[in-house]
This record gives structure tokens, sequence and C-alpha cells, in this order.
């Protein structure tokens, strides 16, 4: 039964970790939280969904094409409701309200257009399940896990060998001095918004034949916010331990405790590991010039 | 007009001591319960019941803002740690027999009269105006330009925000009130985050850091969805496309840094005013 | 009593591996202008964040007088008497320039409780928060005025000319009444004859206001002008410390400076 609990809980976390690197993509190189983030991923279900039954597509061409949606809308999101405040320079509050307003706005325009119904994905991988061990693991939430991982290696790669990689690296220590290097900061944010929108595509999908897609699907997005502060904004390998901790913990808690305050506990938790480390587990350096 | 009885609550948290709270809903869910609680178990008089309802959402605001504040966590780790305590009263209020679970509490009387509202509306917005223009209001204000000069000035961060929070949740339990004896029953899944966030695009709308701004922002939003009612479903969007434009275009909002007897009273100079207008912009020039 | 108004002890900061500043250790004398000088990057400004409790030292101690104040938060250090201006300028940017100094006295002048904020002014009242803020803005004028700023007192503070955000910060920082004031390179980007200008006014307000300052400048006119005793710093560490004919001599000094090319003396 534990080991079971402990699973599920990675297969949650798997997914949750994958969100969260997006949302740590974004802070470490703007240094506020897109909130909007989950409504992109939402979007990229429905994209998911879409591309799959309205338009027929087999499952990788509907993956890809949902990864290059939401990257489409990723970067919009940025140059519409970000863009000209960076450049004003604008203080975090402005960006949150306006992170929280292109969430609304997402989210409602969904309620207004496609409706409030949930719309369950074709069946794929829903039943077959995989032995363990002695535990069994959905065959989907194993090939979540395996994306996940893939999709976050590779990014990780990326950044971390490659000239734009590296480009993005210097810009989110210190974006003044990295211009003055003669990189090109809206290139690279754009970039950066990008890359986390492909993430988002993959992790709509994933969630859109997990739990179907509906428009306030954005809860469980905030709950990868969550993994994203815990492991430490601003640090990958922080999104991906913070992403299967809240998941395991979440798992034990449902199953041992109750499901119903799984959600209060997530956010007390993360409040607790805020008290005790202001910059999570693996955040990067937060103490503020002066 | 209700609805701008929480507003000005959230004005002086948000625009004054600018902090974002996503959770501003909880407290209007609490002060709504003790008073619906007060009236209805109890058998209370409504007037009785809106300080109780004031003080309770006062309370349960130290709840969150004691260890968040004192922590001085980063302004989005706060934001992110109100909308789980938001979360966290529904949960509560569903689970509770007191308040009925999520059946919530029917048939309350209609207490909330419009010259009440607009009595209670005046009340709020004189205290938030005593409070914004004192040297409590000063501290907050000193803390949202720049809180490291601010506490290089004596003042204490953890302090001066709570004052705010504890403030701004007085509001919000007064508007709950308000609202449980208006619409005569109230279920804890009619304060959720979307009820938060419609109080924040209020402020936003009114005017960041201004108190008559956000009231007339909020009395405007009440007024024309109640004309259309049928766009209910667009009315959210349009919020979030006027937040986003707002942001971007005019984040002063209607009266951003201004009330509005400035704009009849005091004649400033052309040249301040300008120069209000492009720090308010952004104020790149530092 | 301690005849130095602050020491500083082994003080030392560590920036997840970097180290901003290393067993630093000198003693600010009572009523004397001190200076602290150094390359850029030598870590000047974190020794000011150490003393005034922006973050913990990593190793060390700061004393007041005689009073340990290493742990103590930034307010309560202000509370004990220190005072500080900001390298890049950290106003309330949005108040007028009056407000800005009236948020400071604020804390030495409480003169009217929460609820006689909240209840108590009414309109037809001109009661007591009236009266006491009246107070506060005629107090705040007298300091904007012993910094020559008094006529530009409604304007808003981020309107001002860079060099009057300076001295708007040194009159914030005075009405806090401090035993020890802390500037951080209060002439930075003036021209030389503005800077003697502000090391007269800084002689001035050390007298008038009898206070200790301690001070980081990079123009070396007025540093030698100015300080009785000057602390020199490179790569966070201590290069000398002395009297200024002194250091105008120090060999290391020299060549610090020398070395990397700068001419600001």
């Amino acid at each position: 039964m534990f080991m079971q609990t402990l699973v599920t809980g990675v297969a949650v976390g798997g997914v949750y970790a994958l969100m969260a690197v997006g949302y740590s993509l974004i802070f470490s190189i703007l240094n506020f939280s897109n909130f909007a983030y989950g409504s992109i991923i939402m979007l990229a279900s429905y994209v998911g969904y879409f591309s799959l039954t309205s338009y027929g597509m087999p499952f990788p061409l509907a993956v890809v094409v949902t990864m290059l949606g939401a990257a489409a809308l990723s970067l919009l999101n940025e140059r519409i409701s970000y863009s000209s405040l960076r450049k004003r320079n604008a203080p975090s509050l402005y960006f949150m309200i306006s992170a929280m307003g292109t969430s609304i706005f997402l989210e409602n325009m969904v309620y207004a257009t496609i409706g409030a119904s949930f719309k369950a994905y074709p069946p794929l991988f829903t039943q077959a399940t995989v032995k363990l061990g002695s535990s069994t693991i959905g065959k989907l939430d194993l090939f979540a896990i395996i994306f996940s991982f893939t999709a976050i290696f590779i990014l990780n790669y990326y950044i971390n060998h490659t000239r734009t990689g590296i480009a993005i690296r210097a810009a989110s220590y210190d974006s003044t001095i990295a211009q003055i290097n003669g990189v090109n900061l809206t290139y690279v944010i754009g970039l950066v918004f990008i890359l986390a929108g492909l993430l988002a595509g993959l992790s709509g999908v994933f969630l859109g034949l997990k739990y179907m897609a509906y428009p306030t699907m954005g809860w469980i997005t905030n709950k990868a916010y969550v993994s994203a502060v815990i492991g430490g904004l601003g640090s990958l390998p922080g999104a991906v331990v913070g992403g299967l901790i809240l998941g395991v913990l979440e798992s034990l808690v449902s199953v041992y405790i109750s499901s119903t305050i799984r959600d209060v506990f997530s956010f007390s938790f993360l409040i607790c590991i805020l008290l005790f480390m202001p910059s999570g587990l693996f955040g990067k350096y937060l103490e503020e010039k002066v | 007009m209700i609805q701008a009885i929480s507003v000005t609550g959230l004005a002086v948290f948000t625009g004054f001591t600018g902090l974002m709270s996503l959770g501003h809903a909880a407290f209007i869910a609490v002060g709504a319960y003790t008073a619906a609680i007060c009236t209805k178990t109890y058998g209370l008089p409504f007037i009785a019941a809106i300080p109780l309802a004031a003080i309770m959402a006062g309370l349960v605001s130290l709840v969150i803002g004691i260890p968040t504040l004192r922590a001085k966590l980063r302004s989005d780790y706060f934001t992110i740690a109100t909308l789980g305590f938001g979360e966290a009263v529904r949960v509560l209020l569903e689970n509770l027999s007191i308040t009925n679970g999520a059946r919530g509490l029917a048939s309350l009387t209609k207490y909330s009269t419009l010259p009440r509202a607009a009595i209670a509306l005046a009340i709020v917005v004189f205290l938030a105006k005593n409070f914004v223009f004192s040297r409590y209001g000063r501290m907050a204000i000193a803390i949202r330009e720049d809180h490291v000069a601010a506490e290089m000035a004596g003042i204490n961060l953890f302090n001066v925000r709570l004052r705010s929070l504890f403030f701004s949740a007085v509001c919000a339990g007064v508007g709950g009130a308000f609202h449980a004896h208006y619409i005569a029953f109230i279920q804890p899944n009619m304060f959720t985050n979307v009820q938060s966030t419609l109080l924040t695009a209020s402020v936003v709308a009114g005017g960041i850091g201004s108190l008559t701004g956000p009231v007339i922002a909020a009395l405007l939003f009440a007024s024309i969805p109640e004309l259309l009612r049928a766009a209910e479903m667009w009315r959210l969007v349009v919020y979030g496309g006027v937040l986003v434009a707002i942001m971007v275009l005019r984040p002063q909002g209607i009266f951003g840094y201004r009330e509005i007897n400035h704009l009849f009273r005091r004649k400033r100079p052309a040249v301040v005013a300008e120069a209000a207008g492009s720090s308010a912009d952004g104020g790149d020039d530092s | 009593m301690s005849d130095y108004a602050a020491r500083v002890e082994n003080l030392g900061k560590n920036f997840g591996g970097i180290l901003a500043a290393e067993e630093i250790t000198f003693q600010v004398r009572e009523k004397e202008i001190m200076g602290i000088i150094g390359p850029n990057g030598a870590g000047k400004t974190t020794i000011f964040n150490l003393m005034t409790g922006v973050y913990p030292p990593t190793a060390g101690k700061v004393f007041l007088g005689d009073e340990d104040v290493t742990k103590l938060a930034p307010d309560v250090i202000v509370k004990k008497g220190v005072s500080r201006t900001f390298q890049n300028i950290r106003l309330f940017k949005r108040l007028t320039v009056l407000e800005n100094v009236v948020t400071a006295l604020d804390l030495n002048y409480p003169l009217y409780n929460i609820g006689e904020a909240l209840f108590l002014n009414l309109p037809f009242l001109k009661g007591k928060v009236k009266r006491a803020e009246k107070d506060l803005r005629d107090k705040a004028m007298s300091y904007l005025d012993t910094v020559g700023i008094a006529h530009l007192a409604g304007n808003q503070a981020d309107s001002l000319p860079y060099g009057l955000q300076r001295k708007l910060e040194m009159a914030r920082a005075l009405a806090l009444e401090p035993k020890l004031l802390l500037l951080d390179e209060p002439a930075a980007g003036m021209n030389p004859e503005e800077s003697m200008d502000l090391a007269r006014l800084i002689q001035k307000v050390q007298k008038d206001f009898d206070v200790t300052v301690l001070l980081i400048e990079h123009h070396m006119d007025l540093v030698m002008y100015l300080c009785h005793h000057i602390f020199v710093m490179n790569f966070g560490r201590e290069l000398a410390q002395g009297s200024p004919e002194e250091i105008q001599e120090n060999p290391a000094v020299l060549k610090a400076y020398l070395g990397e090319g700068r001419s600001n003396g």
C-alpha cells in the first residue's frame, strides 16, 4: 500500500515537476511569478483535446501541435502582458496584476466560448497498467514520468551546454550586465517563454489525459507553482525536487489522512517551508542588493 | 455598494501597502458567516453583528498575517500564501457544522438596505481616509515605495503590514456582513478566489494608491453587470482584459496615487503633475 | 562610556561563496568624520549594510558604543541612533520632498495613536492629529532648510535632480536624529566644486547636530579635506587605515589605486 502510494506520488510529482520547471524558468529571468502560466497549460490541454478529437490527429502529432501552440501562447503572453512593463521597469506588483488579469481573461474566455463542461480525452492509455514490483502503475503515469524527465533533462542540457542556454543563464543572473555583454534581452526572454510554453504544452496534454480538460484546471497548476517555490524558484533541479516532494506528500496525505485537506496541506506545507527557508530548498540567492 | 466596502479595505492594503492578496474573499466569508450566525442562530440585532463580523475577520487575518508577514516573504510568495489561505478557509467552512457545511446558511433576514449600506460605506471610507493620511498610512506608503529605505527610517515592516492587513480584513468583514444580509443566503462556494480577484480588479482599475478611485470603480463594476446579466461570462473576460490593459497602458488606473477631490481642490503646478504621471508610469529614470 | 561611536570587529560576509568582506575591524571615534575608501566592488557598501542590519554578517560583531547590535533588525538599529543614505538613492519616490522627511520624523515623534488617527480626525474638529501633522511638517521644513532644499518641499521626490535627491536623503537621515550618520557616496556624480560645497555642508551638519559621521566616497579631495580618519578597503579586506596624511603616503594604497588606473584624487 505504502509503495503504491509512493509510486502514484512520483507520477503526480513528475507532472508537477514539469510545470514547476516552466514557472521556475520564467521566474529566473523576469524575477516574478507568472501566475498566467497555469492558464497557458489549461489552454494547451484544450488544444491537445481538439487536435485529438476534432482533427483526429495521431497522438504524437497532437503532442507536437499542442507544444507549439502553447509556445506561441506563452510568447504572446509575454509580448502583450509584460514586455511594456519590463521596458518601463515597473514594480513587481504590476507584473503580478497583469499576470492575474491574463489568467482571468483566458480562463473565462474558455468558459464563455467552449463552456464549463469537462472534456475527456479519447482513452489512450487510461486502463492499462504495468506491474512494478509489488505495486502497479498506470501506463499513462509511467509515460508521463518518462516524458517529463526526458523533457527536463533535455532542457537542462540545453541551458547548460549551448550558447543560447548560456545567454539565458547570464541574463537570469544579471540582465543589465548580460545586455552590456551583447545578450539580446528581448530575444532571450522570448526564448524562455517559448521554452516554458513547450513544457506547458506537454504538461497540458498529460493533465488532459489524466484529469480531462476544464476551465479551472489552473488550480492544479497552482500546486505546480507551490512545488516550484518549495524547490526554490529559479532553480531547475529545485523545481524537480519540489515537484516530487509535493506529489509524494500529497498522495500520502490523501491516502492516510483525508483527500479533502490535501490542498490545504500543500499550502500549509509551503508556508512552513518558506518560514524556515525563505528562498526554498535550492533557491537562488535572494538577498536584495542595497 | 456592498462590494465597495470590501474594496476600500483592499485599496488600503494593496494600494497603500503594496502587497497583493488573493485571499480577501476569505475575510468576506468570515464576516458573512459571523454576522449570519449572530443574527440567525443567536438572534442578535444586525447592528451588533457587524462589529463582531469585523472583529472576527480581523482576527482571522492575523492567523495568516503573523506567520507570513513576520517572515518578510517576497511579495509574490505572500500572494500565493494568501491564495492558499483563501482556499483553506473555504474548505473549513464546508466542513464545520456551525456553518452548515457546503449547503450554507439560508433564509437570512434582508437587513442590508441601500441607506444602511451607504452609511457603512461612508464610515469605512472615512476611517480608511484617516488611516491612510495619518502617520500609519505614511509608514505603509513608505514601505510600498521602498521597503529597505523604510526600514532604515525605523519603520517596522511587520507591524505596519500587519496593521494594514488587519484594517483591510476588518473592512472586508463588514462587507461580508452586509453581503450575507443582502442576498439572504450564503454558501462557501460564493467566496472563491474569483471573488478576491474581482476586488483586486476594482482596486487596480480605480487606481493603486487611491481610495476614492477604487470605490468609484467598485460602484461602476457592480452596476454595469446588473444591467447586463446575460453577459455574465463575458464580464470576467472583460475584467481580465481590463486588468492587463490598465497595467500596460495606464498603470495608475483612473485616479492612481490621487484622490478625486485633488482633481478639483488642489491645483498642482503643471510640472509636478507631469512628474507624477511619468513616475507612476514606471520610474525607469532611477 | 566608550570613546567610540561604533566599532566593528572581524566583520565578514559571505554571499553564497563570494567573500564580500573579510576580517574587517575598525573604530569610529565619537564626533569625528571617518571615511571608507576603496575601488568599486571592494565591499564598502557591504560594511554599511552589515552595520545597519540589512543583512546579518557571517562573522564578527558590530557595536554601537558598548552595545552589541550584530543581530538586530534594521529598524531596531535605527532606533539605537544610526541612520544612513544609499549609494543608489532610495527615496519614497512618489511622496513629496516634505513627506519623505516627515516619514522619518514619525519615529521619534509619535504624536498621536491609532485610535486618535482613526476616530478623532473629523473634518470639523481641528484636533490633535491636525496639529500634530502641522508640527511635523514645520519640523521637516527645518531639516530641508538645513540641506538647502526647503523651496522644493512640495515637489515629488523623484522629480528632483540627482544631487538634490542625495541631499534629501541626507535630510531624511538627519530627521531620524541619529548619533551616527552613515553616508554612502554622498558626492557621487558631483563636480569638484559641488563636492566641496557638500563637504562644507557635511561639516556643518556634523557640528550643528553633534553627530558622528562615517562616509563612503570616491572623491579623494573631499575625503582628504573632511575625514579625520580613513579606512581603505580592497577585495573585501582592509588595505590600510590611518590619518589622511598616512593614507596618502601608504605604498599599498598608492599601488592599489594607481595599479587600477584610478585617478579620482
